[in-house]
Order: C-alpha cells, then structure tokens, then sequence
C-alpha cells in the first residue's frame, strides 16, 4: 500500500486533472509521520533522480524540521550530491516565519550581521528564505517561483511537496479556509505535479482535519498498533511498540470510488519499512494459546500421544488380570461360584476403557478390598459429585 | 550514579544535536527544576574537562531564568561542585535573569506590542550573537529555558507567542549550528490536556495544550513524576526519558522509554532503577 502511495506520487498528475495530495495524519502516540514522510521523501528523491518520476524536481517547504535535515538526507545518498541544485529546492519557513530576525536586522542594520546573513543565504543556493508565512500569497508565489528555478533546466512538470509542511505549524497563524485555499491553488496550478503534507491529528478539531482530508486525494492516518490484552504483557513486545504501527490508507478515486486500506509499519534506524497486516484471526489464535496457559516452568498441555498413553495407563486399584479366567459380574450370583470371590477390573486397553467385574477364586482367609467400577462414562479423576444419583 | 542518567539520556561527548529540544515534564508533586541544575552542570562541566582533547567545541549555556534568581541557581550549583560565577565571567553562561533584572511586565512593554515575547527573543538573540563574535571555532550554544510555562504568562496567555518564541531559540544560529533548547514546562498546568476542544475557531485557530504541542516537536521528552505507589522516604520520584529522535544518543533512537528513580540529596542527585539501590 505503501508502494502505492510512492507511486501516486511518482506518476503524478493527469491531464486535465488537479494534483493528487497524500496527507499524512499522526498523533502523539506514534509521531511516526516525520519519519514516514522521510521515506516518501527519499523515493521521490530517488526517483526523480533516476527519471522514472513525471516530476523533474522537488520543492520542500520546510516549517517543523529544520532545512538542513533534508539536505543532510540527501547527501547520504551519494547520487543526488552530484546535481542537488537541480531536484531539489528548499523553501526556509523554518529559520525565520515570523520576520522576527529580518525585524532585529533592519533595526540594527549591522553590516556584520548583514554579510553573515547573506553568507549564509548563499551558502544554500538551493534554498529561499520565507520571512513572513502569515502571507500564504506570498508563500504562494515563493513556492512556485523556487520551482520555476528548477523549470528553467527541465522543461517538465515539477513535484511540489510540501514537507513538513507541518499544516500544523500554519495553522497555528491561519485559519482553516486560508490554508484549504492555499492547498488547492497548488494543486491546480499547472506545474505541480503531486503534493504532500503532514498534520498532527490530536492538536487539532476533527473538523480542521476533516477540512484537510477534502482537499487530500489520499489520507495516511497513522495509528498504533492494535493491542489485543494478552500481548500487552510481553515486555519484549512493549520494548518494540514505539516502533510499530499501523497505517489506514484511504485512497479516493477519480470516479469517487473511497478505499481503505491497512498495513503495518515497522520504524527502523535505516528507514521505514512496511508489511501487510497480521490477520486478526491468526493473531487472535496465537494470542489465545499464549494467554490461557499460565507461565510455568513446566509444560501442562498433554501432546497427543501423552493423552493416549495415559488412556492406556491402568489404576493401582483396578486388578490386574491374573492369569485367571475373566467373567463379567452382571449382579446375579455366580451359578459356579456361589459367593462373592474376587472381581477382577480388566482394562481392555481402549481409550476408554470397559469396566467389567470379575469373579475369581482367592485362597481364603486373607481379607481385601475390591472394587467394582460401574459406570464407563465418569472419569475416574472426574470431580463430579459422587453422589449425585443417590436417591434418599 | 549520574552516569546511569547519563547513558540513559546518551548525553556523552556533547553530543547534542544542533536545534533539538529536549522537554521536561514535571508536575506539582514533583518538580523537575533539580534536572536543569543537572543539565547545566553536565553542558557546563563536562565538556570542559575534555576540551583539549576533543580540540575545542565547547558548549555555552544561555540560562534564561523566569521562576528562579541566579543567586538560587548559584547556591545550588556551588554545593555540586560548580561555580557559577566563573563560568560566568568567562563567557560560557549567560544568565538572562528575568526575576531580578526586570520588574514583571517590562518585556512586553519593549517589544512590539504584537508579539509579546519578542522583545525578549530580541535579548536572547542579541545575547547568543555577542557571545558568537567573542569566541571563534567549533561552539555550540544551548538555551536552557526555567519554565517556559511562565513565558505563556508573560505572553499574556498567547500560547502560540511561546511556541514561536521556542521555535526561534531551535532556529537560532550560533556559529554554524544552530541552538539546543533545554525546557522544563509543567503538564498538569494544562486544562485542556489531552482534549481537542470544541471552541469555534474562526481567525483563531482552536488551542491544545501548550505541552501537547511540544511534545510534538520534542526530541527527548524527559518526565518528572511523583511515585506511583505513593510517597517514600528513600525515593523521591521517578524520571522518565523517551527518545523520539537521535538528538541525545546516536545509537537507536526509538528504544523502550527508560524510567528511574531519583533522590535528591543536598549536593547531588542519586538515580537508581526502579527497586534498585542508590
């Protein structure tokens, strides 16, 4: 699924159509969606760097993380470092959104301080300083001209993504409308070729985010992952939770058909890497066969074969065939013996086995007790109240 | 015993990141401010021992004080063993001392009047730059912030005024780096935590909590809490650090939160694990 969402993003937007926008949605409970849009970000990158993708570069309005994160990512990768002018563009909402800094310069008017300033400006040349991001306009148009400047070299349709685009951020000093208006200027200009941004779910009413999700063509809501209470006890399991989590990837069509979809993602220190969900009933199962054993040392399920054996096994106090001939007692006084002799239980050796009185002859004079089972279908370790059918 | 909150932290070699925020989360039963004497002790003393070796790279501490005077700051520091006034005096502390220096309400008046807390932005900017031009070579600046729930206070209740203002301190180069910000805010202060509230936003949009909104942008989140069994005579609570980023330690990021407890004696701080021994 989310080999999906990458693709949207590379394939881009078709003619006569608005730009496709995945919105990445977190909560505090994961804060996975920086790390996400990380992975998002490098294959674009990646693919906007081997050609496959319909965008020729990339636009990042960085407003949470700082400029340089971005540009770190991409020297890693060792390709892009070649050319980074040329994919990638910064938008710097992050240094100074407010014109706070630009407000101290202009009152000091240092000319130290202005040439450091400019230094650093120039030492990003892929990068634009935003100075007021109360004015979308002009965000606007700082956006849009950051990707003429790519345009220029490429005749081809840019990728606006707006990274961080923490709406979160903005919408701290714009209203909803604004920033929805905002959003879908850039979709429907020409030259945008697919948008992305991420907002923080819990910091928000649900009708902002629901607002948002109307201009997005997908939705990636990240949420933990789903405890059922048996896995909660493994500590290990607990170790590895602020790594997991799932994914609920609503995709709307151009015919208005909505899917949702699942997946599991695992945040790992090389990236983030994602899995198709565990089915219910095959956690279920498994989370069944863990919780109803107790932790023991020992094990107190019986294997198969250990429950036949144990069918087979004969009670000290059912006698052993003798050797002598074995008769049923059927309640009648023997017709040979005409006393009581011995009763001999014989176990047939089946799993559940006959109860069969015996009478035999016993040397007398020597005192025993026997004992006479009666009924096949109580268990001889049945708890079952003995006299249950005494009729009084 | 404060290695084992060192290496819990992963606050070894300095390695702080550049623009990272590290928040602590105390509540009224138990404060947190003995962690920003220990940050302030580690940032300060550490380094210095290992400066030769390391071939510069010192860090510099910009105290901004709104709940605590220096001379608190300074009795406690001096019984652990660190002189405040040296550091002082050689340029690593800046002490922006906003009890005794100013009378309440004088930073609002000097800066514009729409945006309250600029006017201090303005000093700590001005502060960090003059500390930049007196020293050259590898230097990082961390802003120590004693509690930037008073600054909501002095911004008059503007809670994005502080998100701004803490979001300046992160942006704010020093050198080639930018600035480390170290912050203690209280979480029970809160009303609204944890509720997105149903207030009609029109120009303003809907507030969540102000530590809500922090934790969102926090790259270690370090907790301050009361025991959970109760009061103890041995244990004076618990602290609890989750990483969310590398910006502490450079080994795993995401690991399991780690919790210990803590004793606070008159010249130090004890940290156990839980049932453990100090």
């Amino acid at each position: 699924m989310a080999e999906a969402v990458a693709r949207l993003l590379r394939d881009g937007v078709v003619v006569g159509e608005q730009a496709p926008a995945v919105m990445l949605c977190d909560s505090l409970q994961t804060r996975a969606a920086p790390a996400l849009f990380t992975h998002f970000f490098a294959s674009l990158t990646s693919n906007i760097a081997a050609g496959r993708a319909q965008a020729k570069g990339l636009v990042v309005v960085a407003l949470r993380s700082t400029p340089e994160s971005y540009t770190s990512s991409l020297d890693t990768e060792k390709k892009s470092r070649s050319s980074p002018g040329h994919c990638l563009q910064l938008v710097d909402c992050y240094t100074d959104p407010l014109g706070w800094n630009e407000r101290i310069q202009g009152a000091e008017k240092l000319g130290e301080e202005g040439q450091q300033h400019t230094e650093l400006e120039a030492s990003s040349a892929y990068s634009t300083l935003c100075h007021d991001i109360s004015d979308l306009n002009s965000l606007l148009s700082i956006v849009l001209r950051s990707g003429q400047g790519i345009l220029l070299t490429h005749f081809l349709k840019i990728c606006l993504m707006d990274a961080l685009m923490q709406i979160s951020f903005l919408l701290r000093y714009q209203s909803v409308a604004a920033i929805t208006n905002f959003l879908s200027a850039l979709r429907s200009h020409e030259q945008v070729s697919a948008l992305m941004w991420v907002v923080h779910g819990d910091l928000h009413e649900a009708r902002v985010v629901a607002s948002l999700e109307y201009v997005a063509t997908t939705v990636i809501h990240i949420k933990p992952q789903i405890h059922l209470p048996g896995q909660m006890l493994e500590t290990q399991h607990k170790r590895e939770t602020r790594r997991y989590g799932r994914i609920y990837v609503r995709q709307k069509k151009r015919n208005g058909r909505v899917r949702e979809q699942v997946e599991e993602f695992q945040i790992e220190n090389s990236g983030v890497k994602f899995a198709p969900v565990t089915l219910m009933t095959e956690m279920h199962q498994a989370v069944s066969l863990i919780s109803s054993i107790p932790k023991v040392q020992f094990n107190l399920e019986l294997s198969d074969k250990e429950r036949e054996d144990r069918s087979k096994v004969v009670l000290p106090f059912e006698h052993q065939g003798d050797g002598k001939e074995v008769r049923i007692y059927d309640g009648r006084p023997d017709s040979v013996q005409s006393t009581f002799g011995s009763l001999n239980v014989v176990n047939g050796g089946s799993r559940h086995p006959e109860v069969v009185g015996s009478v035999a002859h016993k040397p007398s004079g020597v005192g025993e007790i026997h004992y006479l089972r009666d009924s096949d279908d109580e268990r001889p370790d049945s708890d079952e109240d003995p006299d249950d059918d005494l009729d009084i | 015993m404060s290695e084992m909150m060192e290496e819990i932290l992963g606050l070894d070699a300095r390695k702080l990141l550049p623009g990272s925020l590290i928040l602590i989360e105390d509540s009224v039963a138990a404060k947190g401010a003995f962690l920003l004497n220990y940050f302030l002790k580690k940032l300060l003393a550490a380094p210095h021992a290992s400066e030769e070796e390391a071939g510069g790279g010192t860090t510099r501490v910009l105290f901004l004080a709104l709940s605590e005077p220096f001379s608190h700051y300074n009795r406690i520091s001096r019984k652990q063993g660190c002189n405040l006034i040296s550091y002082r005096n050689s340029g690593r502390l800046i002490f922006l001392d906003m009890v005794s220096d100013n009378p309440p309400g004088s930073v609002w008046t000097k800066g514009l009047k729409q945006s309250a807390l600029f006017g201090l932005y303005e000093r700590v900017n001005e502060c960090v730059k003059r500390q930049e031009m007196q020293k050259s070579g590898e230097e990082r600046t961390v802003i120590i912030i004693d509690d930037a729930s008073l600054l909501e206070v002095l911004a008059g209740g503007v809670q994005n005024e502080v998100l701004s203002f803490l979001h300046y301190c992160r942006a704010l180069y020093s050198g080639s780096h930018r600035c480390g910000v170290v912050a203690l805010v209280h979480a029970d202060t809160d009303s609204n935590r944890g509720l997105s509230l149903p207030v009609d936003a029109g120009a303003q949009s809907p507030a969540a909590a102000l530590v809500q909104e922090l934790e969102h942008s926090a790259d270690v989140i370090v907790t301050v809490d009361p025991l959970s069994t109760g009061l103890a005579t041995d244990v004076h609570g618990q602290v609890s650090v989750v990483h969310w980023t590398d910006a502490l330690c450079s080994a795993e990021f995401r690991r399991a939160p780690c919790t210990l407890q803590f004793k606070l004696l008159e010249s130090s701080v004890l940290f156990s694990h839980p049932g453990g021994k100090f």
